[in-house]
């Protein structure tokens, strides 16, 4: 009988988790497919904060998220709701894509695509390349963490990108806090990549 | 051991349950009887608003500046101009119900901050899949030593 339950509670967070390898997966490739759609339009642009803004559908890759790193390369998915967390990092609605002026929301469960945001440390580089072809490179200028419903996200006036993930991270049970790591754009970037990106 | 417990609950219940009555019994003040430098304050007052000459002055010093009284009401009163009773009703329904409103807001962004707004908190990343996998696995190797030590026995 017990073993039977452990296996039963086993294979359901195996389910889980083979769940979310297909759903990134499956996000992995709608993206590829957005880039080559827009390589062939020719509509890339680098320049931080240009162009209009799409509006996205829920479950639909928004960004791609670079940490060099933690060898971090994620496609990020518009909204936070299970099925999208389940895919990948996901966008918060409401809050600016990558790159545009205002807070950028990315969110990710702690045991899947951002298992490693506790090691990211002031000083470190990440970047992002919106689904418009915007691409903006980052530099981590803070990380705390917060209670799970303390306000932990503000509007901003100038581009930066919020990473938000349970804390702590090996933790069994609902995580009773939030770690919150902020970026802020890199000074000399304008727009261009890093280098050993 | 037993009976000092039960000694213990039962005095923690006659607490509790009398709390409400000795609240109830305290509700007045009892004022202390004036000392005797107060009673010969008092005494004193009382007589010298009793004197003629004292009665006399105050009545006069009261009809000299009556005029300017009922001016000084008269600005007073327009100026005030307090809202009627209804209206008062009507603001503080406003009131209460902002209020409400506002509370109202917050415990759906409480419960609902799937979207971003300033001073939202961060999204539920919490999951139950690591806690599922530990047990699974800890009920499976339970399971497994207990059936073992079932054959060896």
């Amino acid at each position: 009988m017990l073993t039977a339950s452990g296996a039963l509670l086993l294979g359901y967070a195996a389910t889980g988790y083979a769940r979310a390898v297909v759903a990134r997966d499956a996000a992995r490739a709608a993206w590829d497919a957005a880039e080559a759609r827009r390589a062939v339009a020719g509509v890339r642009s680098l320049a931080v904060g240009g162009g209009a803004r799409a509006d996205y559908a829920t479950g639909a890759p928004v960004a791609r998220l670079l940490i060099p790193r933690l060898g971090m390369d994620e496609v990020v998915v518009e909204g936070v709701g299970d099925d999208e967390l389940r895919a990948g990092p996901g966008h918060l609605p409401g809050s600016a894509l990558p790159g545009e002026v205002g807070n950028a929301v990315i969110s990710a469960h702690r045991d899947r695509h951002f298992h490693a945001l506790d090691e990211l440390r002031t000083g470190d580089t990440v970047r992002t390349t919106t689904a418009d072809g915007v691409t903006a490179s980052w530099v981590v200028t803070g990380r705390r963490v917060v209670p799970k419903d303390a306000p932990a996200l503000f509007a901003s006036r100038s581009p930066r990108l919020t990473l938000t993930t349970c804390w702590p991270v090996r933790y069994l049970g609902p995580a009773p806090e939030r770690l919150i790591v902020t970026a802020e754009p890199l000074a000399d970037s304008g727009g261009a990549p890093p280098p050993g990106i | 051991m037993n009976r000092q417990i039960r000694i213990l609950v039962a005095a923690a219940a006659l607490l509790a349950g009398s709390a409400a009555e000795a609240a109830a019994q305290f509700t007045g003040v009892v004022t202390p009887p004036p000392t005797r430098r107060e009673q010969a304050a008092v005494a004193r007052a009382d007589s010298a608003s009793r004197s003629p000459g004292a009665r006399d002055s105050t009545n006069a010093a009261r009809l000299t500046d009556m005029k300017t009284w009922v001016d000084s009401a008269t600005v007073a009163l327009a100026g005030s101009a307090a809202p009627p009773p209804a209206a008062a009703a009507d603001t503080a329904a406003d009131s209460t119900t902002r209020a409400g409103v506002a509370a109202g807001r917050r415990r759906v962004a409480a419960v609902m901050p799937a979207t971003m707004h300033d001073g939202a908190r961060a999204p539920d990343t919490a999951t139950q899949l690591p806690t599922l996998a530990v047990l699974g696995a800890f009920g499976i190797g339970a399971g497994l030593v207990l059936m073992g030590r079932r054959r060896s026995a």
